[in-house]
């Protein structure tokens, strides 16, 4: 189940990231490891997949926001004839960041500066460490 | 000595019956679904041909995964991965049950009544699922190996422990869709040609045999396989837009929905929806069943005498340019947009001052495709998704719209440009409180 908070937080995320992010993979394992390891309190459920946990949810979040103008996807066309998908919080949705950043509880919250900090660490990991250690910290348990 | 049973199908051609279905075939609750259109209200409305049930598309889902499962079993041994080919032949009855079972639990009208099932009874109809395939379905469909649990988790979603097996009936490339695309199309009149066998011949299970947990469903990485699925997503968004979405037959259904939630405290109906009568219930039973109500719903039925259908007044994208969205509201749109849409409706006329349902706020969600995965064995690369070796999958870009839906008379009354700012400060408002 979505819940306000998941929205606020996935904002949040975008914003502290502070520039386009590159390709939607790297978006399912960030969030996966920021919420599994470094215990911020997304709710996005995780499946587990060949390539890494995935969410559904949240790509049809990311796809809600770029539906309402909140991000921007860009696709750029890789030499190698691919196609990668970025993106970045358009200046309605750095507004609603800044609004967010804002909110009492949130403001001086311990948690907030631990997603930001993390993020800084995530953005250094190529998508092969992150994939790695998404699979690593996720421990999605098997429902049988 | 065993008997065999065959039925010719428009889409998926011959179907044998297994076994276990001849044996519960004749079981109200599996008889409930030909009696049930596939698409509602859309054959009273847009589309006098689509005539066609939940059986047909049950019994084409479960031809389909079969046939998936065959195709798959083959490949995955012939490329040398014996236990994923043993492991999906060993699941055939469960998976095949699964294909058959998906939809025993939709309500009367399909689709046209999902929030007003979430409304009367907590669950959805996959939800509903698993009481219907826990209590009604006779135990001796266990005696074929199938478990009724494993068939359970195969349906639900993403519940089961292979992701492979219920990737056959749920998930991007599944049985389900591929039968209703073009079991729909069909029967409504929409002539798409596309080529089933041709398609499934690219799919393929993606991860290692000591992993099973982890397989999933994808394609091969040929340029056949990749136009193949473009074609497939180019067919699923037009019957959104074509369709699914078409305007007369959604107003019809939302007022439908509003007929129901007029009358959602009296016990007659209420009745209808509890677990034994729900078995039972068809199209025709619920329409009966609504006439006899004391409340005055007969406006509602559009269906019936199209001379009252509403009016849509109101088209607008949900964007942030134009509305200053809330998270909250965000979170709604996400989570549950028919409650959002009712909560609106509700809003609306309390604030217009007119009556209750006389305005239908409906917010229209069209998707993006879901992530489809090609195998990456013989490349180096960690990961390949469909849209990225594609243009068109990247241009199947989702929109939200609000659009509102207006009783004739009531419209005399109303200025539109009032509704449209009565609305935007609805749609402003703070929500949700976690």
């Amino acid at each position: 189940m979505i819940k306000k908070s998941d929205i606020m937080l996935l904002i949040a995320f975008f914003g502290f990231y502070n520039s386009k992010i590159k390709g939607r993979t790297r978006i399912q394992k960030d969030i996966c490891i920021l919420k599994h390891r470094d215990e911020i309190p997304f709710n996005f459920k995780f499946e587990p997949n060949y390539y890494g946990p995935y969410s559904y949810e949240l790509a049809d979040t990311v796809d809600t926001f770029v539906a309402a103008g909140l991000l921007e996807q860009n696709i750029t066309h890789l030499s190698s004839g691919d196609r990668r998908y970025d993106y970045a919080l358009t200046e309605e949705g750095k507004e609603l960041f800044r609004k967010i950043k804002k909110i009492p509880d949130l403001r001086d919250s311990e948690m907030m500066t631990r997603l930001t900090t993390r993020i800084k660490r995530l953005r250094k990991m190529s998508i092969p460490e992150v994939t790695d250690l998404a699979k690593k910290c996720s421990g999605i348990p098997s429902t049988i | 000595m065993p008997q065999s049973y065959y039925i010719p199908d428009p889409i998926q051609g011959t179907i044998e019956l297994p076994q276990w279905l001849i044996n519960i075939k004749d079981e109200k609750v599996i008889r409930r679904m030909m009696f049930i259109r596939q698409l509602g209200l859309k054959a009273y409305m847009n589309f006098p041909g689509a005539i066609h049930t939940r059986y047909s598309h049950a019994l084409g889902t479960m031809g389909l995964a079969g046939k998936m499962l065959d195709m798959l079993s083959k490949k995955m041994g012939n490329k040398g991965k014996h236990a994923i080919a043993k492991n999906l032949m060993d699941n055939k009855n469960n998976v095949m049950a699964a294909g058959f079972l998906h939809d025993v639990a939709q309500p009367p009208f399909s689709h046209a009544l999902d929030f007003t099932l979430k409304t009367f009874t907590g669950k959805s109809h996959e939800e509903l699922c698993e009481d219907i395939i826990r209590n009604k379905i006779p135990s001796e469909i266990e005696d074929w190996g199938i478990t009724k649990s494993s068939v359970i988790q195969l349906i639900a979603p993403k519940t089961h422990s292979h992701p492979f097996l219920s990737q056959i009936i749920n998930g991007p490339i599944d049985s389900d869709k591929l039968d209703y695309l073009l079991r729909d199309a069909y029967h409504v009149g929409l002539r798409y040609s596309f080529d089933l066998d041709h398609f499934l011949r690219s799919y393929t299970v993606l991860g290692e045999e000591d992993e099973l947990k982890h397989c999933i469903l994808g394609l091969d990485l040929t340029q056949q396989a990749i136009v193949t699925a473009e074609l497939f997503l180019v067919i699923w968004k037009s019957m959104y837009d074509l369709v699914y979405f078409v305007e007369q037959s959604r107003i019809s259904e939302k007022m439908l929905e509003k007929a129901f939630l007029s009358c959602k405290d009296e016990s007659s109906i209420r009745n209808m929806f509890q677990i034994d009568k729900y078995a039972e219930v068809n199209d025709e039973i619920m329409s009966e069943q609504l006439k006899k109500m004391e409340s005055n719903i007969s406006q509602f039925l559009a269906f019936e005498n199209p001379k009252r259908l509403y009016s849509a007044e109101l088209e607008l994208e949900l964007n942030k340019k134009k509305y200053k969205m809330k998270p909250g509201f965000f979170a709604e749109l996400e989570d549950n947009p028919d409650g959002l849409s009712d909560q609106l409706s509700l809003r609306l006329a309390e604030e217009l001052k007119q009556e209750k349902y006389s305005l239908i706020c409906d917010i229209v969600k069209s998707k993006t495709p879901r992530e489809i995965y090609l195998d990456n064995a013989n490349t180096k690369k960690p990961e390949i998704q469909l849209r990225t070796k594609s243009d068109i999958v990247g241009a199947l870009t989702a929109r939200n719209m609000l659009k509102v839906y207006v009783e004739p008379t009531v419209l005399k009354n109303l200025n539109k440009k009032h509704i449209k700012y009565v609305l935007k400060t609805l749609v402003e408002e703070e929500r949700g409180d976690d």
